[in-house]
This record gives structure tokens, C-alpha cells and sequence, in this order.
């Protein structure tokens, strides 16, 4: 059976992760900002780890915060606990634990503190203007987006983005933007 | 005593390519469409973990072994690691009394999958206005 690309390994594994941790009581219920974080980098990192690379992360992103403007944070991030996740079949050594806690801050985390400067991700909450809704087409297929976004990236690095078409995209992008789609107290470094 | 949490799917509205880069935004909705986990607690002494998939006819029975190994790993990988490793934190955070075993159903709202099968024996035309 087809999916419709809506993301549903970033939905699963969020899903999977809350319901875990608030189970077992690491979590509350009515979770906390730092709560919420914890189950965003621990998320990250298990669909990144299952999808066998580091993505952008919008989708773990939307699944845990919702609809939003999304800055992804840096690859380096989860490139280290990555590497040697990748190397441990069905096992979390200690070692591995460790360098997991440190990576996703869990004890700072766990302790209600918010550190920005290494998840260096950013989302600013976002809703549609009254009046729109979105409507998404089932074209019983997916598309290859491994490969599409290999085929930009490989144009990106021959030319250069000389033509500056990324800053034009950007530029439009923003226009489409009202500023009273977002809602106020968001966090955001933008 | 039976936990659920649920998550929304997305739709990447405007950013493509560019969210690959820290300095460039993507404007992203979550759905309607969610994937639903419910969690009830069992009493096996071996900390069994059971995952049910309801919508595949599917049941996998896995292990959790203190010190942080998940028996019958390997194919169904995006359910494993996250069984394996908040199964660890958990052991780390709370210790291993805090463990036990537990069954697991996995559900998707219908969004996620392609409906165009059976909307087309419903109706005449694929569609519908």
C-alpha cells in the first residue's frame, strides 16, 4: 500500500517516544517545554538513526511542536553519536548512553533547562489566515526524494547557485508570509 | 494502567531544498492525519515488549535486557530504535526497577496511507466533489 508522503516514520517515532517516556514516568503527562524538547532531540535522533542520515528535521519538528517556520539545527549536532550508533546493532552500550546524554542534554533537560546554543534549531509557531484550509492530493505514489535532493545538491555545487535562485526562493518565501499567522511568544532566532 | 500519545503528520509548504540549509526557512504544517501509540503495562517477568499493528495484521514480540539490548532487532528499524533506546534511558534515569514489560499498538489515521484503492470500488470516478 501507498503512502501519501504526509511523514509518517517522523509521526510514528514521535508518537512511539512520548508515549514511552511518559509510560515509564520520565515524563509528564502535561508535559513541560524542556519535557517536550527532550522527546524532539530524542525523536531526532531515532529517525535519523532508522532513516540512516541526518535530514532537515522539519518533519520531527511539525510531529512534536506543530505547524511551523523551521531553521534546522546544525548536522554536527548528531553526527557523533550517529557514527557510533550506526556501528551497535540492537544495543545501547554504556558508552553509547553516555554520549546520547550528553548530545541531547538529557540530565539538563530533565532538570527543566532549555540550552539553545547546541540544538541550534528554531520554529516559530505558525497558523493558516482564516479562511484557508489546505487540501493535499492522493496521487498513490510518493516521490523518490532522495534522489530529487540529491540531483539539487549536485546542481548546487557545479553552479555555484551563481543565478542566486536559493536567495530569490527565499526572498518569495518570505513574502508569503503574514505576520499575524505567527503567533506571538514563539521561540525564535529569526 | 494504559498510556497514548499521538502525532501529526506534515506538509512542507514552502522551503524545499533550501530547509537543507540552517539559514534558510521552511514553512511547515502539521495535519489532521496522527499516528496514535497506546501503551499498556503486563506482568511477564521477562521484560517483554509486544507491538502491535493492528492495521497490518501485524504482532512482534521483542526483549528489553538490562544494560540496554533489544532482542529480535533488525527489521523493523524505525519502531526498534526508539523501543531500544528510550528503553535504555529509561533503565539510566529511573533504574531498572522502573522497567516492565509492556504492550505496545501502533495505529495511523487514514491520511498517511493511499485511499485511491478503495475510493475507486466506492465510486465511479476517482473524483469526488
Amino acid at each position: 500500500m501507498n503512502k501519501t508522503g504526509l511523514g509518517s516514520s517522523a509521526a510514528l517515532t514521535t508518537s512511539l517516544v512520548a508515549a514511552l517516556l511518559v509510560h515509564f514516568q520520565v515524563i509528564q503527562q502535561v508535559v513541560t517545554d524542556a519535557q517536550k524538547e527532550l522527546v524532539h532531540r530524542i525523536a531526532q535522533f531515532c529517525h535519523c538513526l532508522s532513516q540512516g542520515k541526518i535530514g532537515s528535521g522539519f518533519d520531527v519538528c511539525a510531529a512534536v511542536y506543530g505547524s511551523c517556520k523551521y531553521h534546522r539545527f546544525n548536522t554536527s549536532v548528531l553526527k557523533s553519536v550517529l557514527d557510533m550508533a550506526m556501528q551497535s546493532n540492537g544495543t545501547c552500550s554504556n558508552e553509547l548512553y553516555v554520549e546520547l546524554s550528553k548530545t541531547c542534554q538529557i540530565p539538563m533537560l530533565l532538570a527543566e533547562q532549555v540550552d539553545h546554543s547546541v540544538w541550534d534549531h528554531s520554529y516559530k509557531l505558525f497558523k493558516l489566515p482564516p479562511g484557508f484550509q489546505l487540501f493535499v492530493a492522493d496521487v498513490d505514489q510518493g516521490s523518490n526524494t532522495p534522489s530529487l535532493v540529491s540531483n539539487v545538491l549536485k546542481w548546487k555545487a557545479q553552479n555555484g547557485d551563481s543565478g542566486k535562485k536559493f536567495l530569490r526562493f527565499t526572498h518569495s518565501n518570505s513574502i508569503l508570509e503574514l505576520d499575524r499567522c505567527f503567533e506571538p511568544a514563539s521561540r525564535s532566532s529569526i | 494502567m494504559q498510556t497514548r500519545a499521538n502525532a501529526p503528520g506534515k506538509v512542507l509548504i514552502t522551503g524545499g531544498y533550501l530547509v537543507l540549509e540552517q539559514q534558510y526557512a521552511g514553512l511547515v504544517l502539521s495535519s489532521t492525519a496522527r499516528f496514535h501509540t497506546s501503551i499498556t503495562a503486563q506482568q511477564d517477568a521477562p521484560i517483554c515488549i509486544c507491538v502491535e499493528s493492528p492495521q497490518y495484521h501485524n504482532l512482534n514480540k521483542y526483549e528489553y535486557q538490562q544494560g540496554g539490548k533489544l532482542t529480535n532487532y533488525g527489521k523493523h528499524l524505525y519502531v526498534e530504535n526508539v523501543l531500544l533506546f528510550c528503553m535504555t534511558l529509561v533503565e539510566q534515569v529511573k533504574g531498572a526497577t522502573a522497567l516492565h514489560a509492556v504492550h505496545i499498538k501502533i495505529e495511523a489515521d487514514n491520511d498517511f496511507y493511499s485511499q485511491r484503492e478503495n475510493v475507486s470500488k466506492i465510486y465511479i470516478c476517482n473524483v469526488v466533489f
